[in-house]
């Protein structure tokens, strides 16, 4: 071998492992957001894939395979203020997409006497067609302005200073419309809010909590001290409640409602539940108190005992921040490789509920009990059966197919419940709507619908029209796998009368309502305020309504209309108990 | 038994509109949240997108300030 070929065997080598080393054209991943851009999209939700998969694995395409399976909670949570949320393990991959082409949004900040706010801070939250929220942060320059490059979308746009806050409520970023547009975003004057954030078992004080106004900002947050206590300039105050925020590593996130009025009165409410209100004048000085966090954990099998992998999950809950008023307290995850997931930073004291929704599976809901204090809670094995179909023709009075109404299904037990608390006037909590979850669907242009995912069992299927319902059907599903069909057809004008019984003008809860007519008797009972419903009636009918109501002093007061119709408002007012009938 | 003047029938009409028939849960649906008026005398309070709220508790809602109806 001469030098010559020794030279070229030596070479050939190397030039093979640079080309190896070489990304391939197109093959860049993704470009970097610029500085001070916090640009990474919160967490996606917990949706399950779309199209039926395979039973047994479910793994997106690019999706880490964690030891155990990662968790993230709902909400704003999903955001951090200067420390950018962990980019989600599939990015790279729908960094494959083409970039969409972007256009700067100009915004000009002035502060409240109209003067330009150099060094203001701008949250912008931007939705493009089809793609997930992101949330960029930028600073105004010398001039009060910045530019921000965005796709056609939806825009939001939140901005502050030391002591003043303001906010752009949502509007179209379209270039085309506006091409020098220019958004001015005013700045107010903010309150000034302090306290501390303290255990709500032992007292303690909270360090490195974040205390934020959920409503204005997402990302304007403070942290408090050693001692727990922390001061935040920028409530937006005014005639307008805002909700306050707070989390911290090892506990479940709390809201609390804060007004601040013009003559600097301000008043913390209370929840009713186990939290105490306050008020007071000058700077609010909130006792925010957060429970030890839960973590739930758990296996899911399948019905041979095999562990899902890769299957999304969530546990639910609601957080009942004022009477009558809930905030979502949820958290996402995937099973791992053994099927085990886990899911914290939940609140302890608030009730959960598993759910697994997973096509080609029949969807699970467990429940978690509330237990403050409590902080791990483990579900065992949790075994997904074989889904049931339920899928139905509707017809119309006329036999033609019904499109577009309104349909849903729900558990027959649940349902039996639900109307037996609302006849005695038990008011459920916020959320456990949600949280029963009753599934909705709608007609399409065939008059046909599917209900898919279904357990085995009872269940209550109705149609709905648009103030009332139209047809209940009861029917059985099962065994576990089994595919139903129905034909559904309608009633004629079959409608519900509504109505409210009163007396001396104040509604009369828990009366007795007895509808009479063509040989059929209904009897519904009022709510708390006095409203009563009354489903399945026909429109051409002359119905009587007879009112009994007896008071827990046990008085008793009655009424009677003796001809109404369903679709009418009759012109009828009774001295002791009135009723009245509506569409 | 008294006829109701029919010059008040639009004012029942409307009353029966504003006001649920029933109370049921609403779910505030818009990214710029939505505000609700709260039981008895109270300034309006601000929601966030998911949040809840339940007219049996006496919260008066506005349909067209992103609430959405949520039960059947």
């Amino acid at each position: 071998m001469d030098k010559r070929s020794k030279v070229v065997l030596i070479l050939l080598p190397l030039l093979f492992a640079l080309c190896l080393a070489l990304p391939a054209p197109g093959s860049r991943p993704e470009i970097a957001p610029p500085a001070g851009d916090s640009g990474d999209p919160p967490p996606p939700p917990s949706s399950a894939p779309s199209g039926r998969a395979t039973p047994g694995v479910l793994a997106e395409p690019g999706s880490a395979r964690a030891p155990l399976a990662t968790a993230s909670r709902s909400g704003p949570a999903s955001l951090t203020a200067g420390a950018p949320a962990p980019a989600p393990a599939n990015r790279a991959a729908s960094a494959v997409h083409a970039t969409p082409e972007t256009h700067p949004l100009r915004l000009r900040v002035l502060d409240s006497l109209g003067r330009p706010a150099p060094s203001a801070s701008l949250e912008v939250h931007h939705v493009a067609a089809g793609e997930q929220p992101v949330v960029r942060r930028v600073a105004t320059d010398a001039g009060g302005r910045a530019a921000v490059p965005l796709a056609t979308g939806t825009v939001q746009v939140t901005g502050w200073t030391s002591h003043a806050t303001g906010r752009l409520e949502s509007f179209d970023h379209d270039p085309g419309s506006e091409p020098d547009g220019e958004h001015v975003l005013r700045l107010e004057t903010g309150r000034s809010i302090a306290g501390q954030v303290y255990d709500a078992l032992d007292g303690r004080p909270i360090a490195g909590a974040e205390v934020w106004i959920a409503t204005h900002s997402e990302l304007d947050r403070v942290v408090t001290a050693r001692d727990g206590r922390f001061d935040h300039p920028r409530h937006p105050g005014r005639d307008t409640s805002h909700q306050v925020h707070v989390r911290a590593p090892g506990y479940g996130a709390t809201v609390r409602v804060l007004s601040i009025r013009e003559d600097e009165s301000w008043q913390l409410w209370g929840t009713g539940l186990d939290a105490e209100g306050a008020s007071g004048f000058g700077t609010p000085e909130l006792s925010l108190a957060l429970v030890p966090a839960l973590e739930v954990v758990g296996r899911v099998t399948a019905a041979d005992g095999r562990p899902l992998e890769g299957l999304p999950l969530s546990v639910e809950g609601y957080l009942e921040f004022l009477p009558g008023a809930a905030t979502p307290d949820s958290g996402t995850c995937r099973t791992n490789a053994d099927g085990a997931f886990s899911i914290a930073g939940l609140r302890s004291d608030v009730e959960h509920v598993l759910r697994v929704d997973v096509p080609g599976y029949a969807k699970l809901q467990r429940p978690i009990p509330g237990d403050p204090g409590t902080a791990r809670v483990d579900l065992g094995t949790v075994t997904l059966g074989a889904e049931c179909l339920l899928s139905a023709l509707v017809l119309d009075p006329a036999g033609r197919p019904a499109q577009g109404l309104t349909v849903s299904i729900r558990d027959a037990a649940e349902d039996e419940r639900r109307a037996a608390a609302r006849a005695a006037g038990l008011v459920s909590a916020p959320g456990a709507h949600l949280q029963a979850h009753q599934e909705i669907g709608k007609t399409d242009e065939h008059g046909t619908f599917v209900f898919e995912g279904l357990p085995a069992g009872d269940y209550v299927v109705r149609v709905h029209r648009s103030r009332g319902e139209w047809l209940r059907l009861e029917t059985h599903l099962g065994p576990a796998g089994a595919a139903e069909s129905l034909t559904l057809d309608l009633p004629l004008e079959a409608i519900t009368m509504s109505g409210r019984v009163s007396e001396g003008g104040v509604g009369v809860a828990g009366a007795r309502v007895t509808v009479r007519g063509t040989g059929r008797t209904t009897v519904v009972s009022t709510d708390p305020r006095g409203w009563f419903r009354a489903a399945g009636l026909e429109d051409s009918v002359a119905y009587a309504l007879d009112v009994v109501h007896t008071s827990p002093a046990g008085t008793s007061a009655t009424g009677s209309v003796t001809e109404v119709f369903a679709s009418d408002l009759p012109e009828v007012q009774l001295t002791a108990i009135e009723a009245l009938a509506a569409r | 038994m008294r006829k109701v003047p029919r010059s008040l029938l639009p004012l029942m009409l409307a009353a029966l509109w504003c006001q649920p028939i029933a109370g049921d849960d609403y779910v505030c649906s818009d990214e710029d949240g939505c505000e609700a008026l709260p039981p008895g005398n109270g300034p309006k309070v601000k929601f966030r997108k998911g949040d809840v709220i339940s007219t049996d508790r006496g919260w008066v809602v506005i349909q067209a300030n992103g609430w959405v109806e949520l039960d059947f």
